[in-house]
């Protein structure tokens, strides 16, 4: 792929982290939403599927990791990265699982985000994140059954971008550093 | 001395030795002693009390903490790992990390860390972690989980048991002055150790917690655990709007 081309790609990427999620992945490998898609304005898929046993056999040949749709979608699945940052900074669109680790990832990218918490986890503390940061704007929660829908409400001028900590301090972690020496007591270094 | 049964008081009987003035000298001579040794001993342990709080102020102050950090499974090694990043490691040092024997992607994740800090060690002109000392400043071990995801409440009586033992095994090994944790299942029983630890070996070990960015409106149960017990040192939480659900806990910014 050259640079022009490149650049002219509007990548939606899913991530589910290392996690099961098969009701996500079975709901973005449907001709509907590869459709919504297109009609969205986007022309690529990424999809790091992770750990279920759901293989996608709709926007691809089942077996096969990429493929294009009849509309013209270009659709790409993969398991694992060990880093999932590049592919955040070439997306337009971040569909992630409400994890905190893909979710302050694709923040700190500044990119639009729909989170989808999975509703099969017991105890779901991931939807109190996942509810919280869409109380304060910083993205919009959906659920598989309603992925579409979101992608196609998604009004990104409505969106506040996220400042790490809430505070001016640039180093990460800062605060909380501060207040674990301040509790240890160390003595002062020359 | 009778009792008188229908008046219901004591009389002093005339048999009892009238007052003798020798042994009346000899007895205020034994209150002077035993009142004299008595301020004496006050006098001792408040003198003993000043210069032990003196020295443990000095013990307070350390120059380096060897420190205990817990990961857990995923998020929590995850979040773990970002504030071990961010902290300074000429101060904490030397660091051991605790996994439970069955998660190899949270102990990989710290050697690999850790043996990236002694490559930039190695190459000239990089920033130097020569201060640390010794070649492997670090060290990580397992210990058995208390509980598996849908075991049964009867045999997990006996494994939190092998754990609490496997950790108590562990902090007397490694002697921490700082134990760091984010509530994984895991930190529980070693939190419980390190706190039997400085009951019994008189250590200055402190307890860190720092709730999961995930976190948001409760506490989670080894955050519970930690805030009602009141063994942790420190409980941070991630967002203002717990911390104030928490008076003891404090909010002092985020992980990311």
């Amino acid at each position: 792929m050259d640079h022009s081309e490149r650049t002219a790609s509007r990548i939606i990427f899913v991530t589910v982290g290392t996690t099961k999620f098969d009701a996500l992945i079975k709901a973005i490998d449907d001709i509907e939403f590869a459709d919504a898609a297109i009609g969205c304005g986007y022309n690529r898929l990424i999809v790091q599927r992770g750990a279920g046993s759901y293989i996608p056999h709709n926007l691809v040949k089942e077996g096969e990791d990429s493929g294009v749709t009849t509309k013209g979608l270009e659709v790409q699945f993969f398991q694992y990265a060990p880093s999932l940052r590049v592919n955040m900074l070439e997306a337009m669109l971040v569909i992630s699982h409400a994890g905190a680790g893909s979710i302050f990832e694709a923040l700190s990218c500044s990119r639009p985000l729909i989170v989808v918490p999975n509703p099969l986890l017991m105890d779901n503390h991931q939807a109190e994140l996942g509810k919280h940061l869409a109380e304060l704007k910083h993205l919009v929660c959906s659920t598989p059954e309603r992925i579409v829908e979101a992608m196609q409400t998604l009004d990104t001028s409505k969106l506040v971008p996220y400042v790490r900590s809430g505070t001016t301090s640039e180093k990460a972690a800062a605060g909380i550093v501060s207040e674990i020496s301040k509790a240890v007591g160390f003595a002062p270094r020359e | 001395m009778k009792f008188n049964v229908e008046a219901g008081t004591f009389n002093i009987d005339d048999d009892i030795v009238p007052d003798d003035p020798e042994s009346v000298r000899a007895a205020n001579a034994w209150i002077g002693w035993i009142i004299s040794i008595f301020i004496m001993t006050i006098v001792v342990e408040v003198i003993a009390l000043v210069i032990l709080l003196k020295f443990s102020k000095k013990l307070e102050k350390p120059d380096s903490v060897k420190t205990l950090v817990v990961l857990g499974s995923g998020g929590h090694t995850a979040e773990m790992m970002r504030l071990v990043e961010s902290l300074d490691k000429t101060r904490y040092t030397p660091r051991a990390y605790v996994v439970a024997e069955t998660d190899k992607m949270s102990g990989r994740k710290a050697s690999d860390y850790e043996n990236m800090l002694s490559d930039m060690k190695a190459i000239p002109g990089k920033r130097t972690f020569s201060e640390v000392g010794g070649s492997k400043n670090w060290e990580l071990f397992e210990i058995p989980r208390s509980r598996e995801v849908g075991q049964s409440y009867v045999t997990s009586i006996w494994t939190t048991l092998r754990a609490f033992l496997h950790a108590l095994a562990l902090v007397w090994q490694v002697a921490p002055q700082v134990v760091l944790v984010n509530g994984p299942g895991t930190c529980i029983p070693v939190c419980f150790a390190a706190v039997l630890y400085r009951l019994v070996a008189a250590y200055p070990c402190k307890i860190m917690y720092i709730e999961s960015i995930a976190r948001t409106q409760r506490l989670s149960l080894s955050g519970k655990i930690l805030y009602h017990t009141r063994i942790a040192d420190l409980l941070c939480v991630q967002w203002k709007e717990l911390g104030a659900k928490y008076p003891r806990a404090k909010f002092a910014g985020r992980l990311y």
